[in-house]
């Protein structure tokens, strides 16, 4: 590589380095605002260094009244193994509703549930509207049956504070999870068991088990390191926050929105340095130095990579290290880093290319990214709402940020490779069209 | 072109949308000189040494600096000059050796003759003791050192200055003319635009005179004043329009040239002692009171008015 554009590059992230304006919109406002959530959620109180969300309280009404084709007795030694593995009593597996009951119980979601079980539905009613419980959840009567067997539907009652917001979205957020897995769970076992029919095979409650276990084995099969029957998601946020829980929980997805965000604005705050460069005389001045334009122009491009690596790295490493965030297993975040810092720069660079002049940067920032940016997140405030997720999952897409989100919150949910490297190619693709017409206009500018 | 041949400029035009800013523009400069580039705000100065600079390609024509084409050469042709620009190009926010080791390292320069040259040009543009002050602190003259001793770094055979004093107290003003003398005294062609006639006066060994884009004349001082001849300039202006004495004015004998420039009238005459009697006479008949006189040698300004009717104003 040419030392010039070394040069031009170091030069420019020294500036970067020495703005305060600067520094204050790299890292001051991601960390600020995530740093505002763990404060908000009892972060740095001190002993506990974990989740210190009060607890919602949750009454649970169990009418399940269980299946046959799940009895706990009859179990194999292989499945009954693998209930266990998953944290589930063998001998409640003939109840789904037992299930759904140990998991909200878990460990893993001792810290913000505290769950008792009533006998009585219209008594706990009562306890809900006078404020003492927080949410009352009923398991109805053909819970495992609707589960088991093809065609039978049952819903389940979630009965809250309406003045309260977070509690509820919290366990509304868990058993929707908790059904998610078990609807697909569901539809597998139909479209076995109904070819199986066809085929004139007997179908008995060993089958539906043997067939249970085949999907409980399949992620194994496709390399996945989860084993567990169920996976519980962070109560807030999109990612599927294995390494995180409680505090963590939440706040992994705010700061993997905050710095996908904000290294789109820093990327474009960067790159904006070639129109004041212009404007002051100094890239001119480059001009007339015996460098070729190509050298000056990726110069100037990689001062804005190198300013979002340390920005994005910086980021990483003060979320890990202060607010505890895992972001994943260290190929697919260095790949998901590299990711986000290719797109937000040649974002930059794209959006640049279309502005007369500096002045004009406002418009970007104020407009084009803020606007995209928040779309491109909306997952850190809709995954609360597995409804609103799903459109939002789609929606985000249609915005650069929301592929690199995307990327984030799989390398958090430590998602299978395969799965993070179609959407990495989403943020190649998306780079080389940035890059390409950024350049092209940018060099045609310049001649 | 010449071997002794600096720039060699070959029918320029360059055009910006409807706009000709440089129109057939050809000049030579010669090694070891120093030429000035003459001209009014919007005469084609800039256009022209952006080109030379290689910042521009022309519509037409060519240019050669040093022996190397700006269009088939323009590394070669850059790395033989210093570029002084008529903004400030600087980074405001880097300290004067920053800057300077910065610029210092576009044009090539590494290690121990970076940094030797860096402190050369420091005592030349005398900012020395100031080496690590931010640029954004310093005062306008100061800037206008840094400015220069950036395009001083590459020891460039050509200096391509544009109005290098706009703007700035007379004392830097002073400073740079003497800079410039100095440069060219240790060997650098000196390539200068300005729209201050007494610099191109001053420091020129060869003025081009620009207009709209044009090239209305080239040579040294004394040949330029004798294309206006023996002719005194004066600059009268009067208690009430102009318009009423003009044609009067004209008709006086002696009178060449009368022309009216933001309020006052300027004229061209043979023998200014001989023309000013008749000049306020006729005034008066007119009801006009002539409130000022001023009576100018043979120089650029009264060439540039011969030639274009107009006041080359500063």
């Amino acid at each position: 590589m040419n030392m010039q554009v070394l040069d031009i590059a170091l030069k420019d992230l020294r500036q970067s380095f020495r703005s305060f304006f600067a520094l204050a919109f790299m890292f001051g406002v991601p960390i600020l605002v995530t740093g505002m959530f763990y404060f908000m959620f009892g972060g740095g109180g001190g002993e506990d260094e974990g989740f210190n969300l009060p607890r919602t309280f949750l009454s649970v009404v169990n009418l399940d009244q269980g299946s046959q084709d799940l009895s706990g007795s009859g179990l194999s030694p292989e499945f009954a193994n693998r209930l266990t593995q998953a944290g589930i009593d063998p001998a409640s597996a003939g109840s789904m509703g037992e299930v759904l009951l140990d998991f909200l119980r878990s460990d893993s979601l001792a810290e913000i549930l505290e769950v008792s079980i009533v006998p009585d539905e219209a008594s706990a009613r009562k306890a809900v509207e006078s404020g003492e419980v927080d949410v009352l959840l009923v398991i109805p009567e053909n819970f495992s049956q609707a589960v088991t067997t093809p065609g039978v539907r049952a819903s389940l009652e979630l009965y809250q504070d309406p003045a309260l917001t977070l509690g509820p979205g919290i366990v509304k957020s868990i058993v929707s999870q908790f059904i998610d897995g078990l609807a697909g769970t569901k539809i597998g076992i139909e479209v076995v068991l109904g070819q199986l029919t066809q085929a004139g095979v007997p179908i008995d409650g060993s089958l539906v088990e043997e067939v249970l276990l085949g999907f409980l084995a399949a992620p194994d099969q496709s390399g996945s390191e989860d084993s567990q029957l169920l996976v519980a998601r962070g109560p807030v946020g999109g990612g599927q926050a294995r390494g995180n829980s409680g505090l963590a929980g939440i706040l992994g997805p705010i700061m993997g929105g905050m710095m996908v965000l904000y290294a789109f604005f820093t990327g474009a705050a960067s790159a904006q340095t070639i129109l004041t460069e212009a404007e002051k005389g100094t890239l001119p001045r480059l001009f007339t130095t015996p460098n070729p334009q190509a050298t000056i122009l990726t110069g100037k491009y990689l001062s804005v990579f190198l300013i979002l690596s340390v920005q994005v790295t910086v980021l990483l490493l003060f979320a890990r290290y202060v607010f505890g965030i895992y972001w994943g297993q260290p190929l697919p975040v260095l790949l998901v880093a590299l990711g986000l810092i290719l797109l937000a720069s040649t974002c930059g660079l794209f959006l640049i290319s279309f502005l007369k002049n500096s002045r004009q940067a406002g418009v970007v920032f104020g407009g084009v990214l803020t606007f995209s940016g928040m779309i491109g997140i909306m997952s850190v405030f809709t995954a609360s709402s597995p409804a609103a997720s799903g459109v939002t999952d789609v929606v985000s897409l249609f915005v650069p940020q929301g592929w690199s989100m995307r990327t984030v919150e799989l390398a958090m949910g430590s998602a299978p490779i395969q799965e993070l490297l179609i959407f990495l190619g989403g943020v190649l693709v998306w780079s080389w069209v940035f890059f390409g017409v950024g350049i092209l206009r940018l060099r045609r500018r310049f001649e | 072109m010449s071997d002794e041949s600096a720039i060699s400029a070959r029918g320029l035009y360059k055009s910006f949308g409807d706009i000709q800013a440089v129109a057939d523009v050809s000049f030579e400069v010669r090694a070891g000189e120093i030429f000035s580039l003459l001209g009014p705000n919007g005469a084609g100065k800039t256009t022209t040494i952006s080109i030379l600079s290689c910042l521009l390609k022309p519509d037409r024509g060519e240019a050669w600096v040093m022996g190397h084409s700006v269009l088939a050469e323009s590394q070669k042709a850059k790395a033989q000059m210093g570029v002084v620009p008529q903004e400030i190009a600087l980074y405001e926010d880097l300290s004067a050796r920053e800057n300077l080791v910065f610029w210092g390292k576009m044009y090539g320069l590494r290690g121990a003759a970076l940094n030797s040259r860096v402190n050369e040009v420091l005592e030349v543009i005398g900012l020395t003791e100031r080496d690590s002050g931010r640029v954004g602190k310093f005062s306008g003259g100061m800037k206008r050192r840094l400015n220069i001793g950036i395009a001083l770094l590459n020891r460039p055979r050509l200096l391509i200055m544009d109005e290098p004093t706009v703007g700035i107290d007379p004392q830097s003003r002073r400073n740079i003319l003497d800079s410039v003398k100095a440069l060219n005294r240790a060997g650098a062609t000196v390539l200068y635009t300005t729209h201050y006639m007494e610099e191109a006066q001053e420091l020129s060994d060869h003025i081009a005179i620009l207009d709209h884009g044009k090239l209305i004349a080239y040579g040294s001082h004394e040949e330029l004043v004798r294309i206006v001849g023996e002719l005194d300039r004066m600059v009268l202006t009067l208690s009430a329009e102009p318009d009423r004495v003009v044609s009067a004015w004209r008709d006086i004998s002696g009178v060449r040239q009368v022309d009216i420039e933001n309020g006052a009238v300027h004229l061209l005459v043979e023998d200014s002692n001989q023309a000013l009697p008749a000049l306020i006479e006729a005034a008066g008949r007119a009801g006009v009171r002539v409130t000022s006189i001023q009576i100018q040698e043979p120089n650029l300004e009264a060439v540039f008015l011969h030639l274009t009717g107009r006041a080359l104003r500063d």
